[in-house]
């Protein structure tokens, strides 16, 4: 082990140290309920939720994905990104957020589908929310895996095989989150965003210098490489379609609708949603145009390969105890996003899914063991998956921001529209998934997707099947409708919680 | 008919997002020496897109 690789070893293992004392600090505030292990309390203000949901925001994405992406398709992957995500997200959060962090506060929900299977209080509709959550997550957590192994195997010159930094990050985010639950991960997030936010910084004006300026490294693009100003590789269809499909997503990822809850009041969720999408932009342009001007510092990538391009350009051009410091930030946009994904899952199987088996008699010291231990069975299951995945980190979560968008129809009806029909809702999500699955796996011909990415299609197949089926199914007009949308009004509001939705209690 | 000032206008700037006309178009880098006219338009998008987000939070969100 030469200096170069102490010196980035010390400087990570020295980040995962203090990421493991403010866990171990949180522990001594959390108590043995599903509330606080999985909600923190309901009590976090704006900088806290800001710094969490922002957290669970950015991910293996943002520092891998983006800087890769912008190697081989240039500097459209920032607003290809950002110019809807960075606004159209925090929009949702009004939209969807506003009106799911009533409902948290009256009746006890948690997850997604407490709330849209609460609005029809139909148990099954809340189940298959929950599964096909949990089927889109998963591939996301474990990008978050290779993400850290990648960047430890490259700042490391290759020294530590991947499997070893998928095994550090999936270890220390265990620990924290079976030390603290939410309150842990809420309070690290904070501790990673700031590291995250400044990392970013750092990384692209060290990079920026050592390239010549931006001026001098977009000339060499301009010379080189013009496709990648000229946005030759992108067609105007996948450009349009992701940005609808990347802005609307967020706000129904498990982990960022679950700290949507986690809000002391609407005051907090205002205040995030002001400074949102401002930092939102800044870290996906200063991340995709370094990873542009990567590809004349260092040609010759091909494929997923490419995400390796921040580590390797940090490896070039970075002084090695800039690197460790900078490889930190890196591995905190992973872990923020990673710990909440954990929990939001564990959340969605004890809530929705072990709730209705025998184990709805456990106490809830129960069910918060069987969460914890939850935790490692999902870290496992993503760690295995992660390392025989070849796929590059954007295609994965462009698959799985799809399918999770395709929601939104259901949610913002559960939500908004009185006469829709649970029958309805069910045929919206089905038909949606299968139209993303049967064109993402070429069960049906990609003619059918017009150029556009195969989310677009399905959402625009799951609205169709909801209005339609709506209008041809009779109105679900009872007590409980009223009761659900009184909470809304100026109505009285119903603070019991609904028993065969939310069987786990508050 | 605040909210549906807003709504129209999330359409529109979605829609007017796609800028076809300079698609695959070679733009000279007219600003700064490093960023050329789609970009700057895009940054504009953004910035319009994060104004109405705070005519949301605090002329549309009632809190009561």
């Amino acid at each position: 082990m030469n200096a170069h690789v102490i010196i980035v070893t010390a400087s990570i293992a020295a980040y995962m140290g203090i990421i493991i004392l403010i866990g171990l600090s949180s522990a001594r505030l959390s108590r043995w309920t599903m509330e606080d292990y999985h909600m923190g309390g309901r009590e976090f203000r704006a900088f806290v939720l800001f710094s969490t949901i922002f957290g669970a925001n950015i991910s293996a994405v943002t520092l891998i994905g983006v800087p890769g992406g912008a190697y081989h398709l240039g500097w459209v992957m920032w607003p290809y990104f950002v110019t809807s995500w960075a606004w159209l997200t925090p929009l949702l959060f009004f939209v969807v957020g506003s009106r799911a962090w009533l409902l948290g506060k009256k009746r006890g929900y948690m997850t997604l589908g407490e709330v849209v299977g609460g609005r029809w209080r139909s148990p099954a509709l809340a189940v298959l929310i929950s599964l096909v959550l949990i089927f889109y997550t998963l591939p996301y957590l474990m990008t978050g895996l290779i993400a850290g192994g990648r960047i430890l195997g490259a700042l490391t010159d290759g020294y530590f095989p991947i499997w070893v930094g998928e095994l550090v990050v999936a270890l220390v985010v265990v620990t924290y989150l079976l030390l603290g639950g939410m309150r842990g991960a809420a309070w690290v997030n904070t501790f990673q965003t700031m590291v995250f936010l400044f990392g970013c910084l750092g990384i692209f004006l060290i990079l920026a210098s050592a390239l010549g300026g931006p001026s001098e490294a977009t000339r060499r693009i301009q010379e080189d490489f013009p496709a990648l100003l000229s946005r030759a590789n992108m067609s105007w269809q996948r450009f349009f379609s992701y940005g609808l499909i990347v802005g609307v997503s967020p706000v129904l990822f498990p982990q960022v609708f679950m700290r949507l809850l986690t809000g002391r009041d609407p005051k907090a969720l205002k205040q995030m949603m002001i400074v949102f999408p401002a930092p939102a932009f800044f870290v996906m342009f200063l991340m995709a145009m370094v990873g542009m001007w990567g590809r004349a510092a260092i040609p010759g990538l091909e494929g997923a390969q490419s995400d390796n391009i921040l580590p390797l350009l940090l490896v070039q051009y970075a002084p090695v105890w800039i690197m460790g410091v900078l490889g930190a930030a890196v591995f905190a946009a992973i872990m923020s996003t990673m710990d909440v994904q954990l929990l939001s899952v564990t959340t969605m199987i004890t809530r929705d899914i072990l709730s209705r088996s025998r184990l709805r008699h456990g106490t809830d010291r129960d069910m918060v063991r069987i969460s914890r231990g939850l935790v490692i069975v999902l870290t496992v299951t993503a760690f295995v998956l992660a390392l025989f995945n070849p796929l590059g980190i954007i295609r994965i979560v462009e698959f799985a921001f799809a399918g999770i968008a395709c929601l939104l129809a259901p949610t913002i009806a559960a939500l908004y529209w009185k006469r829709c029909t649970t029958q309805a809702a069910f045929w919206s999500i089905l038909t949606s998934q299968f139209v993303l699955l049967a064109l993402t796996f070429g069960w049906l011909p990609s003619e059918l997707s017009f150029g556009f990415l195969p989310g677009l299609p399905a959402m625009a197949v799951g609205l169709l099947a909801l209005v339609v089926v709506t209008f041809l199914t009779s109105q679900a007009d009872d007590e409980g409708t009223e009761d659900y949308f009184n909470l809304f009004g100026t109505g009285e509001p119903s603070v019991a919680a609904d028993p065969s939705v939310s069987k786990a209690g508050a | 008919m605040k909210l549906k000032v807003v709504y129209t206008l999330a359409v529109v700037l979605m829609l007017i997002r796609v800028d076809y006309w300079w698609w695959h178009e070679q733009l000279p880098l007219s600003f700064f020496g490093w960023m050329n006219a789609a970009m700057v338009y895009q940054i504009g998008i953004w910035l319009v897109g994060w104004l109405l987000v705070i005519y949301v939070a605090r002329f549309v969100w009632k809190e009561d």
